[in-house]
């Protein structure tokens, strides 16, 4: 094989799909338990508010779901016949790497507001609307290393015949 | 008797608002919506995956803004229930 298709890039692109699924992943289930605790909290004393404080446990599915679409998005470009060079490896690691570790951020994020948020929305109303504003910019940060990640993928066009360069 | 009670009333509260309802009906969305548009788009729009990405974190995010609508939706329910109950007693009283 040439010095620009090793054999062992297709390693890189694996960890790519790997780290972007994995990593958001994380991120969601911390967001998740963390607001989970605070929901159990608010549900034992106003049973009533429990479908508005779901809303930080509904956000970090999302950041889990921007983590699958990345993986399937860098899984479908890996194929054993088609050539596969060291810089699309690399652009893969890359995507995978942006999209999981601001996952992984944004998840974290969501936790810990919507833990302290839900247990202050017991005793006032009004903080839904800081709740979810809150909320919604740190949702924003996952979504920022995804369209890193769709950024890079689109690099990954126009690369044939690279091994024979 | 209040302590006995609160489970059966709050599983009443539960059923009557159609909570769990909208609860499943937001999570399956959200598990099959993303996917389901992405290989949809991928394979009856375009061949580009990237378009067909695009396409799944919108659909994502629009369930998202859906959930919080129906939320807020049911806290001026709760609102105009809570509102209309407190009527009923006053009216009550004055009789």
């Amino acid at each position: 094989m040439s010095e620009l298709c090793p054999p062992f890039a297709p390693f890189l692109g694996f960890a790519g799909v790997t780290s972007a699924m994995v990593f958001s992943t994380l991120g969601a289930a911390y967001g998740t338990s963390k607001a989970g605790i605070g929901i159990t909290g608010l549900g034992t004393f106003k049973p009533e508010l429990i479908m508005r404080s779901l809303i930080p446990v509904v956000m970090s599915g999302i950041i889990a779901v921007y983590g699958l679409v990345v993986s399937v998005l860098i899984a479908g470009g890996l194929s054993p016949t088609v050539e596969y060079s060291l810089y699309e490896g690399f652009i893969h690691l890359a995507a995978g790497l942006s999209c999981g570790f601001t996952g992984l951020a944004a998840g974290y994020a969501i936790g810990i507001v919507g833990d302290a948020c839900v247990r202050a929305f017991v005793f006032e109303s009004k903080i839904f609307v800081t709740m979810v504003l809150i909320l919604i910019f740190a949702e924003v940060l996952g979504l920022y290393g995804l369209i890193v990640a769709l950024i890079l993928n689109t690099r990954t066009s126009g690369l044939d015949g690279i091994c024979s360069l | 008797m209040s302590i006995q009670a609160a489970p059966a009333r709050i599983t009443e509260q539960v059923v009557a608002g159609g909570v769990l309802a909208k609860l499943a009906f937001f999570s399956v969305m959200l598990a099959l919506g993303p996917i389901g548009t992405f290989y949809g788009v991928k394979w009856y729009v375009t061949e580009d995956t990237n378009l067909a990405a695009i396409a799944a974190i919108v659909v994502a995010n629009i369930i998202l803004v859906g959930y919080i609508l129906v939320a807020i939706n049911e806290d001026k329910q709760d609102q105009l229930q809570t509102q209309q109950a407190k009527e009923k007693m006053e009216t009550r009283k004055t009789k």
